[in-house]
């Protein structure tokens, strides 16, 4: 698989596997297929993973580090702290906790959970409005002088936080949303990593699924789909947004590509230091999505997905309020 | 050898708006990707346009291979392409300005550009 590289020295594939879907909660339903599908992505050539603290709590990391148990070497994986789990019970509290002592427990812990020595890139999942960024680069300073992490990167925070952090511990990697509908990040955070020489890891870049065309008007998300609580997968939503699947899926016409397809190619094509993360719970769409490596779009595609996208408004927020309100900070 | 479709196959075919087409790769026997197109049904033939007219990757290995697969509404069917020239494009204009009357893809579809680029599908056996 192709490679790209994170921050100054950080190589990685081309695309990322997250396992955030395979369980928030903390029983994984299909455990044993979902850690064969992450190995079976290790022999498709991928190399870089994603999990955190928060998904289970912990049970994830479990699942994550006994699938590569015996391969670590062949991977590099991110995980992420930064909510208020108890230390002790696993239990998430709510809100957001990056107290340096905090800080420490979750990355031992997670050594432990993922059955390894160090962490290739450990975020801070969400800004803790409540603790200086510079403390909290500083603790991840010290834990990259101890051999326990490698690198460090942030999510969802704003420019500010990340120059804070970046002048005590260079970040490697910014994980944000960022996709053809939720486009944000153009603003003032890709102009600010770039300059910093920051790599950007952008997660839903499938829109939850909205963007591979199989989500319609007529879709029934379940009560206990994530997505039944965001603006944007409300019925009329829905039907608004459908002319920006229209539109990845005239591209993907001349190409014989996948809207997903186009949708991650198009998201590679914006900088070379991106590194789109995805989340599939099927080999097929594994398969699918890393196709999107083949898929070369010219400057003539870009300039009319560019066209285009700008006459398509995306209706609804990509978050209920408040999950929103922890994003920027 | 191809042959015609079933009434209620067709039937549903024509209602959906979710065919996917894979016309055969270059060595004849690897089907391309899946690809999300634009096709309507006239007295019970299937027809399909390529958005991008003949430049379009899929068009040129079904006019090349002839032969392939697609999926529709929960079908999934080994098929037979042929180009079409002719009257019939007219019906089949008519077709998508019926199946797609709201759609901002209507205008090219029925375009020349689109139009020079009509296939038949039959299934196989």
């Amino acid at each position: 698989m192709k490679k790209r590289k994170l921050g100054q020295d950080f190589e990685v594939s081309a695309l990322s596997l997250g396992a955030m879907g395979y369980g928030k909660a903390r029983d994984i339903p299909d455990r044993p297929e979902m850690i064969e599908l992450l190995r079976k992505a290790v022999d498709l050539g991928m190399d870089f993973f994603d999990t955190a603290e928060v998904y289970g709590p912990w049970t994830n990391e479990e699942m994550v580090g006994e699938a590569f148990a015996g391969m670590r070497d062949k991977v590099k994986i991110a995980t992420k702290f930064g909510w208020d789990i108890d230390q002790t019970t696993g239990e998430h509290r709510g809100g957001v906790n990056s107290k340096p002592a905090q800080i420490r427990s979750a990355v031992e812990g997670s050594l432990k959970r993922l059955g390894t020595d160090y962490i290739d890139l450990c975020y801070q999942h969400r800004v803790d409005p409540d603790v200086p960024m510079e403390d909290v680069a500083g603790v991840v300073k010290d834990l990259i002088a101890e051999g326990k992490v490698l690198h460090f990167g942030m999510s969802e925070a704003g420019a500010k936080s990340i120059r804070r952090a970046h002048a005590v511990q260079p970040v490697t990697a910014l994980q944000s949303e960022y996709s053809l509908w939720t486009r944000d990040p153009e603003q003032e955070i890709i102009p600010t990593i770039e300059e910093l020489g920051i790599g950007l890891v952008p997660f839903s870049p499938l829109g939850k699924g909205f963007l591979t065309g199989k989500i319609n008007a007529s879709t029934q998300l379940s009560e206990n789909d994530f997505r039944a609580q965001i603006p944007r997968f409300s019925a009329d939503a829905i039907e608004a947004n459908q002319a920006l699947v229209d539109l990845i899926r005239s591209v993907g016409e001349r190409h014989e590509a996948t809207p997903a397809q186009i949708a991650l190619a198009w998201l590679l094509a914006q900088k070379p230091w991106i590194v789109p993360l995805f989340g599939t719970r099927k080999l097929e769409r594994f398969e699918e999505n890393i196709g999107a490596l083949d898929v070369t779009l010219t400057a003539a595609d870009l300039t009319e997905i560019e066209t285009a996208a700008a006459q398509i408004g995306v209706k609804g927020a990509r978050y209920p309020d408040a999950i929103l309100a922890r994003s920027g900070l | 050898m191809s042959a015609a479709w079933q009434r209620e196959e067709i039937d549903a075919i024509a209602a959906a708006d979710d065919l996917h087409i894979a016309p055969f790769r270059d060595d004849g026997k690897t089907y391309g990707t899946l690809t999300w197109i634009w096709s309507v049904v006239v007295d019970g033939d299937l027809y399909v346009r390529a958005y991008n007219g003949t430049n379009s990757r899929w068009h040129k290995s079904a006019i090349a291979q002839k032969a392939g697969r697609i999926t529709s509404a929960g079908l999934t069917k080994e098929v037979s392409f042929e180009p079409v020239d002719g009257d019939i494009n007219k019906r089949i204009d008519d077709a998508y300005r019926a199946k797609y009357a709201s759609s901002q893809y209507l205008a090219p579809m029925i375009g020349t550009r689109a139009q020079a680029a009509t296939i038949k599908i039959t299934p196989k056996n």
